[in-house]
Order: C-alpha cells, then sequence, then structure tokens
C-alpha cells in the first residue's frame, strides 16, 4: 500500500428509501448497493432505520431485530474488506431502541444506540423506543469515530463528548424530514439547521463531520436525500451536498464517494484552535455548578 | 448613529398597518415544486397505481394541482375532469380548458346537473321557504350537495380507470372550514394541504398556471358572483396573516390582539378566524369512535397509512 493510499480513504453516502417495515426487501436493497459500491469504495453510510424506515408506530413490534442474528449472513459477509454502518431498530432483551451499527471485516465492530429521541412536533420516538444511555467512540477505517444519530447532534454535550474522547469523525445517519419553505436561502429551514451545526461543530472541535439523511416519503413526509461532508482543514473545508433525485419505491439509485484526505493539518489545526487550552475538570465543575443553580422557567 | 427612542423600542408599532403588524414570508418555490412533486409520485407509485384523477373547477387551486401533477407524472397518467351543474359560469369551463391546455393534459366532462336536480326537486325546492335564512340555508345544502356529487363522480371514475384522486384543498380553507366534508375534502393525497393562498398564488405564479387563472377573484362558483371572500367575511390576504402568525409563528390569541389594537376591526377579524378553525375542528378529523376495547382503531392500534407500501 502506498503512502498516499494509506492517507486517503473513500467514503460513500447512501440516501436509502427503505420500505416501511419491510426488513427482507429492504436488507436485499442494502446488499445489493453495498455490491455495487465494493472495490469502489472504503465505508459506506447509510441513513438511521435502513432496514425498517422511520415513521414505524405499531410497525416498530415486527421490525427490530437483535443483534447479529437479526442481520442476514450477506450482509455482515459484506463487510469483508470495508466498513458499513447502517441504522436498525435494535431489540436487546425484550427493549427496542433506535440503534447504528457499525460492520467491519465480517463483524458488528460497534453498536450505538440512540440517546435523544426526539418526542416533540412530529417525533413520537420516546412512545416507541426506548433511549440509550451510552456514548463510546470506536477504531474505525478512518481513525478514532464516533457515531450519533440525528437528534444525538443536536445535543452539543455529545458533540463536545467525542471531542472530548478524541474522535476525529463522527458519523451521523439521520431521518430528517424536510419543512420550513419560507427561509430567506433556496432551502428548507430543515436542512440548513443541520448545515450550520455541522459546520460549527467541525469548526470548533476539529472534526470530520459525515451526514447522511435519508430519501424518499413516508404518510406524506418527504426526506430530502441531502447528505452533507464537512471537513476541519480550512485549506479543503467543504460542504458536500448530495441528493438522490431519482428516487422510487424500489430502487435508491445515487450515492456520492468522496475522498477524504486524513491529513496531519487537523493536528495542526487542533493545536492553533480555540480549544487548545481546554480544562476539562474545570468544565465538568462549572457545567455541574451552573446546572444546579439553574431555575426552571416559572 | 441613531439615537435610541425613550420608550426602548426603535420602532412605533401605532403607526403599522395590518399588513406590516403581520408580514407574510415568501416561499421557496423551487424547493416546494422539488418536495410537492418527488412526495407526490413517491406515495402514488407506492401504492401500485399509476394514474391520478382530479376535478378542475376552473379556479387556481385545482389547476396548481394539475400542473404539480404535470410536473410529477406523465400526462396520460393525469384524467381531469370538469364537473359543472347548471348555473355554473361559462367563465369556469373556460379556465378549467386553459389550464388543461397550458398542461397538456385531456380534459373530459361529467355534467352533474340532472344527478343534484333529481335530488334537489325531491328533497330541497319542494320544501317551504319563507325566509332570507331559509334561502341561505338552501344554498348551502345545495352548494353541498354538488361538491359530493362531484366527489361520487371522481371516485367512481378513479374505481373505473384505477387512479387515485387528487385533493385540492389549500391550508387557508381546510383551517377555516372553509369546503365540504365527504365532498371536495375527500382525496387519497393532497398536496396543497400546507399551503396557504398566498402560497397557492406564489407557487401558481413559479408552475406558470395562466394568469387569467391566478387574478381572478376565488369563487366556489355555486352561484352567480359569488366570491369566496364575500362568503367567508374576510379577504385571504387577511386570513392568511392571521393563521400565519397564529399557527406558523405559534403567536398567542394576546399577542396578535395587542399587536392589531391600534387597527379598526381587527379584533374582531382575529376573534372570527380563530373561532372558525376551532369550529372546524371535526372536519379535520376522523369520526369519533366510542372507546370499548382496550385497543382501539387509532389510539392503541397505530400504523402509519403507507403500511406495507
Amino acid at each position: 500500500m502506498s503512502a498516499t493510499q494509506s492517507k486517503t480513504k473513500r467514503v460513500s453516502f447512501v440516501p436509502f428509501f427503505p420500505r416501511l417495515g419491510e426488513l427482507e426487501h429492504n436488507f436485499k436493497e442494502i446488499v445489493r448497493i453495498i455490491t455495487e459500491l465494493k472495490g469502489n469504495t472504503d465505508i459506506i453510510i447509510f441513513p438511521e432505520l435502513t432496514s425498517s424506515g422511520y415513521l414505524l408506530e405499531n410497525l416498530v413490534i415486527s421490525s427490530a431485530i437483535e443483534l447479529p442474528a437479526g442481520l442476514p449472513k450477506e450482509l455482515i459477509d459484506a463487510s469483508d474488506g470495508m466498513e458499513i454502518i447502517l441504522g436498525i431498530l435494535l431489540k436487546e432483551s425484550g427493549t427496542i431502541y433506535n440503534a447504528v451499527v457499525v460492520l467491519k471485516d465480517k463483524k458488528v465492530h460497534h453498536v450505538h444506540k440512540k440517546i435523544y429521541l426526539p418526542t416533540y412536533g412530529l417525533f413520537d420516538e420516546t412512545r416507541y423506543c426506548s433511549p440509550g444511555n451510552d456514548l463510546i467512540t470506536y477504531e474505525g477505517t478512518l481513525g478514532k469515530c464516533a457515531v450519533l444519530i440525528c437528534e444525538d447532534a443536536f445535543h452539543p454535550a455529545l458533540t463536545y463528548a467525542t471531542y472530548a474522547a478524541g474522535a476525529e469523525h463522527v458519523i451521523v445517519p439521520s431521518c430528517s424530514p424536510t419543512r420550513g419553505i419560507t427561509e430567506d436561502e433556496p432551502v428548507a429551514a430543515s436542512y440548513l439547521r443541520w448545515r450550520k451545526r455541522l459546520e460549527v461543530y467541525s469548526e470548533s472541535f476539529g472534526q470530520f463531520y459525515y451526514y447522511v439523511n435519508r430519501s424518499g416519503s413516508e404518510d406524506g413526509v418527504y426526506f430530502d436525500g441531502k447528505s452533507i461532508y464537512v471537513s476541519p482543514n480550512r485549506e479543503s473545508s467543504e460542504t458536500l451536498v448530495s441528493r438522490s433525485k431519482s428516487e422510487t419505491k424500489d430502487e435508491t439509485k445515487e450515492y456520492n464517494t468522496i475522498e477524504v484526505q486524513l491529513s496531519d493539518s487537523i493536528s495542526a489545526f487542533k493545536h492553533g484552535g480555540p480549544f487548545q487550552h481546554e480544562n476539562w475538570d474545570l468544565n465538568r465543575r462549572i457545567l455541574d455548578k451552573m446546572h444546579k443553580t439553574h431555575e426552571p422557567p416559572k | 448613529m441613531s439615537k435610541p427612542s425613550e420608550s426602548g423600542n426603535s420602532f412605533n408599532s401605532q403607526k403599522k398597518t395590518f399588513e406590516q403588524t403581520l408580514p407574510l414570508k415568501p416561499i421557496q418555490s423551487e424547493l416546494v415544486i422539488e418536495v410537492v412533486t418527488n412526495t407526490l409520485r413517491n406515495e402514488v407509485e407506492k401504492t401500485g397505481i399509476t394514474d391520478v384523477i382530479l376535478g378542475l373547477s376552473g379556479g387556481i387551486d385545482s389547476a396548481l394541482t394539475l400542473h404539480i401533477a404535470a410536473q410529477a407524472f406523465d400526462k396520460k397518467k393525469i384524467h381531469a375532469f370538469y364537473l359543472p351543474y347548471t348555473t355554473s359560469s361559462p367563465q369556469s369551463y373556460e379556465h378549467a380548458k386553459l389550464a388543461a391546455k397550458n398542461t397538456g393534459v385531456t380534459l373530459q366532462t361529467i355534467d352533474i346537473s340532472n344527478m343534484a336536480d333529481a335530488y334537489f326537486e325531491q328533497e330541497i325546492n319542494s320544501s317551504s321557504n319563507s325566509t332570507d335564512a331559509d334561502i341561505k340555508m338552501q344554498k348551502l345544502r345545495k352548494g353541498n350537495v354538488m361538491a359530493r356529487l362531484r366527489m361520487i363522480a371522481l371516485y367512481d371514475q378513479s374505481a373505473k380507470i384505477n387512479a387515485l384522486v387528487l385533493g385540492t384543498s389549500n391550508k387557508t380553507e381546510i383551517l377555516l372550514g372553509y369546503s365540504t366534508l365527504w365532498g371536495d375534502m375527500a382525496s387519497a393525497v393532497n398536496p396543497l394541504g400546507d399551503l396557504y393562498k398566498y402560497q397557492v398564488r406564489e407557487l401558481s405564479r413559479a408552475l406558470q398556471v395562466p394568469n387569467a387563472i391566478i387574478d381572478k377573484p376565488p369563487s366556489a362558483d355555486l352561484w352567480e358572483d359569488q366570491t369566496d371572500e364575500d362568503e367567508l367575511g374576510i379577504t385571504y390576504d387577511m386570513a392568511d396573516r392571521i393563521l400565519f402568525h397564529w399557527i406558523d409563528l405559534a403567536w398567542p390569541k394576546s399577542r396578535l390582539l395587542e399587536s392589531l389594537a391600534h387597527i379598526d376591526t381587527a379584533a374582531e377579524k382575529v376573534e372570527m378566524i380563530l373561532k372558525k378553525v376551532q369550529y372546524s375542528q371535526y372536519k379535520r378529523k376522523m369520526p369519533l369512535i366510542i372507546k370499548l376495547s382496550e385497543t382501539t382503531i387509532d389510539r392503541e392500534f397505530r400504523y402509519p397509512r403507507d403500511w406495507g407500501l
């Protein structure tokens, strides 16, 4: 392997369009896409709840799977020599979680259970799922990685925690319904919220962010199939937007593969960045104290 | 540098007009077209049905729905019907034809006059009517019967040609309850239901709906010279401004009333709009089911509409 190759990794974003509660169909389609991309990529990122779809309601019960038994063998085998990240509905000791599984070298390499389940507006996740209660990093193809599922990444405490743990790559599989049509920019408010946040996190913490939203629609709710890639390197910082223009009921046809340069410049940025003198103990003490003195609004 | 005002407010709300107090934001038409056409296509394709059907009244809402459908589907898969009654204005037909021609969709006609008159003769015309209230009620009943007959025709045709019925009601009229339950409100998918009337106009311009249709006064065309705004007792513009601030920007009623306190009759308009929304809530919900079991439909028995699609 040449030096250049070792510094460059190919990451594919797949704006998957699942069928609601049709696991067999969805897994077949996931394996088809992986097979198609194999050899031309190192990491494939699918969205939140890839295997089942999102607005499931009571379909959660028949859509939850145990690990690794619930994953088809072909899917686990497909991770031979590559890393596959996908959202599933996880059943563990009779409890259901919105989770993301990382498959690598034909094994379940890492699992993250969504911690913050949105239950407001059109969201009703705590009705159907239990929250995860831990966040850990893993050694992935890119280096030290963390997974945050959709709403998790709306909580700066969690993105900050990934930084505290030294994660340089944060993967954010998502099911973000498109909403808000009166923005000043020709994009939805829901998309703008994501892009702004990820750019701020990336710049602040010197991390790479990989966000993948699903495509298609459920019960009249649209998902834009946009992916956002933000690099912390000042000289190559970019927001990549890809979307599936030809999403149909049966096939997700368009993916976007990028090359990530794993140069030393992120550590250079960190040295010069605002967090170089981060005082973890002091931060924790301040946070505890501030929270204790917080009075909820009357 | 400007001097801070003594009240601490840099602007004086006393001088603001109704429009300035409740400003409306333009929509991102290109984004709306992307979301609406993709979602419409997805939701129809999922069912395995390839065709759509809709009624064209000659008005802006159905013309826009047709233009959206034309973005999403092959013209041959769109079935547009003009469904006139004897009193329908000839201009309505001209405008229905104009919309169809603009999209390249064939327009078919089913006259509902005979069906409607048979019922009117038997049940409405023969009843005694002396007061203005009686006459008003008869007009209302006839209007509702016509809307429901159009629904019957569209749903029957949808079975004949295996097509899904597209809705044409906008957010303003759904919220005000200015539509007929099980009549023009009936559809499988409604692409306009989250667009206020002013947004319907903006989108219509973006999709090049003919100006003659966009610019004429909105009318249900149930009798001669009828206009929606006369019947509602408020302009769509005012209704949109109140609804947008109350619903989309979550202004409480008290803030609406305070902000408009300096404008004559504004408080009445606010009260009227809010009441109309509240009184018509039943039209936006499925009929009540009296709960008996532990697993009642839509309470504990919850499945998405797209279940299995």
